[in-house]
């Protein structure tokens, strides 16, 4: 089998020539899948020169459809000789045949509103941008003990999104020994409990049922983010480090303080996580090395490559004529931490879910997490770090494609 | 039953070759157990098979073999209590000797051997009962040398050579990493059937995920001479290879955990 492919518009058209049967069947599934991952969203089959299309040729096929449908995309066969159009409508997929001549090339289909940012950025500003307002529940510093009396119970509805370190239980005492990494989007919580073997739980917003955690830490944004940033690698960037996304963001939402949720295919993460919980500490408890591995434990690598996360931050963008960062009072008493770019702080939790493709174009950030967190369970939740270390640092996450959302922090981003 | 307290060795001790090679190994089998060491390679868990036989003497810590302390017998005085299998299937037999010769010097272990090795009517017949038992053919070929016979056959007769005084305790280092696919799943699948049938304490190190997962009742997983890992009971029942391959994912990223990742990440938590 032979697969030739051009790119018209909007559509890839992929000519198969020779037999779609066992033999072939795997390698074209493989391929075809490859080109949605890749973007290719609208693929059209030129059957002309198929001459055979077996059970097994029928099953690839299948795959390549329900993976479009899936993301909205669309897939059909043309000019197919009579042999396999007779095969597809027996089978019932006749639907899938088009008699229309091929696209030929078109004037570049543009979404309403839509505004090219760069090759592989796309913007879409949201209907609405009225800020976001900022939570903050800050009962610990590390490696000190919880102050109790500051550590709260924060529900976490839909209509906001989050990070923090808390626990599930009826009472903080119940819940301080589980105290691990959180991630909140639109009403689904992933919450990392602190135990090394231990596999992140989700709680799902569901009815009246509005997910709550006991907080030690945890800056939650309510509101609806009011930009989309699409985002894809291209020749001349292989992928997207977080700060390079954060200093997209700040560029278009032409602010300072952000809160943004950042959903896409890992290139790398970069992370930690808690394996005790910190409500462990008490004044006496020394964490230093090595004693701190038996608190933390690191990727030690840049992990999770080709599966899903779904980054939940908040960021700041230090006006360059405020000095050094170190020197800042950002710096010093916030909880948000040095980034790959010197003038951006923030802080990050990752949660790792399954690859799933997103649909191209203008997506919700509650449609995208109802269809990440309605799936499988999530694998991890990160901290994410930036693994400055001369030599050996492993540097900062950073994603292929995807999407981020993310507005003005407008309310409460001066406690940060 | 077998207790390991608090064994530790070191190699070439204050050398540029010093190996830790055991810190504080601790554990106990239970009469009658089966139980897999795993571990990557310079994890320890040959090491441990060796102490327990007496190759060498631990630094620290104690072996005690159903009640005796045996940390300081030397290895002959052990192999009365022990049988033990190696990887090499040309270990533990002598190729010039017959099958049934082979066997009857395993039935004397731990005994005073005299010229007397004939092998009489009785025992003839009890050596073609227990080798017909393995089903590979070999028990019309008692007189043949054993160098004669493929390294699967080899490893099948050193395994009941091994079990056949019932040892207190049976030690398989890697006894099938050195067989075709074919003969290393017989003798795994003999291992288990004489270690049930005879009921013995038995200690297998093994590479293969496959074999720890399926064969024993416990796994016990070993990295830089430390136990990491002990699945027994329920856990060792639900563990699957990739639990393993996870699990040793996690142990080998402690030792990613250097100092200078710790100040950096001391940094990056507030």
């Amino acid at each position: 089998m032979e697969l030739q492919e051009r790119k018209v518009d909007r559509h890839l058209i992929i000519t198969a020539s020779g037999r779609l049967d066992a033999s072939w069947s795997e390698f074209f599934q493989e391929h075809l899948l490859q080109r949605i991952r890749a973007g290719e969203h609208h693929i059209i089959l030129d059957a002309a020169a198929l001459s055979f299309l077996s059970s097994m040729g029928i099953r690839a096929l299948m795959a390549v459809y329900k993976e479009l449908r899936a993301i909205g995309g669309t897939f059909l066969i043309a000019k197919s000789t009579s042999m396999v159009s007779e095969t597809l409508r027996k089978s019932g997929l006749g639907q899938w045949l088009s008699d229309a001549p091929l696209p030929e090339v078109d004037p570049a289909r543009k979404h309403p509103g839509v505004a090219p940012v760069a090759p592989s950025l796309e913007h879409f500003p949201g209907d609405v941008d009225s800020g976001l307002r900022l939570e903050i529940v800050d009962a610990w510093r590390p490696w000190q003990p919880v102050d109790r009396q500051r550590s709260r119970e924060l529900s976490f509805p839909r209509d906001g999104f989050g990070l923090g370190i808390g626990g599930a239980g009826a009472s903080y005492e119940a819940a301080r020994n589980y105290l691990g990494e959180f991630v909140a989007v639109h009403g689904h919580v992933a919450v990392q409990p602190p135990d090394e073997r231990g596999r992140p739980d989700c709680l799902l917003s569901e009815g009246e049922f509005v997910p709550s955690l006991h907080c030690a830490q945890a800056l939650f944004c309510r509101g609806a983010p009011g930009h989309l940033l699409r985002f894809r690698a291209a020749d001349d960037h292989p992928c997207y480090t977080v700060s390079a996304l954060l200093e997209e963001m700040f560029t278009i939402a032409a602010t300072t303080t952000i809160g943004f949720i950042a959903a896409g295919e890992i290139e790398g993460l970069v992370g930690a996580a808690l394996i005790a919980s910190p409500g462990r500490l008490h004044e006496q408890t020394e964490v230093g090395y090595p004693q701190i591995k038996e608190w933390l434990i690191f990727s030690g690598e840049r992990v999770f490559a080709r599966e899903q996360a779904v980054i939940v931050g908040v960021a700041r963008k230090i006006p360059e004529h405020s000095g050094s960062e170190e020197n800042s009072p950002v710096a010093s008493s916030s909880s948000l931490m040095a980034t790959g770019r010197r003038s951006i702080r923030s802080h990050m939790h990752a949660a790792v879910l399954p690859f799933q493709m997103l649909p191209n174009g203008p997506i919700a950030s509650m449609a995208m997490a109802a269809r990440l967190f309605g799936g499988a369970s999530p694998r991890a939740v990160l901290h994410l770090v930036n693994d400055d270390r001369p030599g050996d640092g492993l540097g900062e996450s950073a994603l292929f494609q995807g999407a981020c959302w993310f507005g003005a922090i407008v309310e409460g981003g001066d406690l940060l | 039953m077998l207790e390991v307290k608090n064994l530790s060795k070191t190699f070439s001790p204050g050398t540029v070759n010093e190996v830790r090679a055991l810190q504080g190994v601790d554990f106990t089998l239970a009469e009658g157990g089966f139980s897999a060491i795993i571990g990557t390679n310079g994890s320890g868990k040959s090491t441990v098979l060796n102490a327990i036989a007496g190759t060498f003497q631990p630094d620290e810590g104690r072996i005690i073999l159903d009640g005796i302390d045996i940390t300081r017998w030397p290895e002959f005085k052990r192999a009365a209590l022990i049988g033990r299998v190696f990887q090499n299937p040309f270990a533990g037999t002598a190729a010039e000797m017959s099958i049934a010769e082979n066997i009857v010097m395993a039935m004397k272990r731990g005994r005073r051997r005299g010229l007397g090795w004939a092998v009489d009517r009785n025992t003839r017949e009890e050596i073609g009962a227990r080798v017909r038992a393995l089903k590979m053919g070999l028990e019309d070929r008692l007189d043949n040398p054993i160098g004669t016979l493929s390294g699967g056959q080899r490893q099948a007769l050193t395994l009941l050579m091994a079990t056949w005084l019932r040892p207190r305790i049976l030690l398989l280092d890697e006894h099938t990493a050195a067989l075709d696919p074919k003969s290393a799943a017989k003798v795994a699948e003999l291992t288990s059937e004489i270690i049930a049938r005879d009921k013995l304490t038995a200690l297998m190190v093994t590479h293969s995920m496959q074999q720890a997962v399926a064969m024993p009742e416990r796994i016990i997983m070993m990295h830089r001479g430390k136990i990491v890992e002990d699945y027994h009971g329920e856990m060792k029942r639900r563990v699957r290879i990739p639990d393993l391959v996870e699990t040793f994912n996690r142990v080998t990223k402690r030792d990613l955990f250097s100092e200078s990742a710790a100040v950096m990440l001391m940094g990056q938590y507030r």
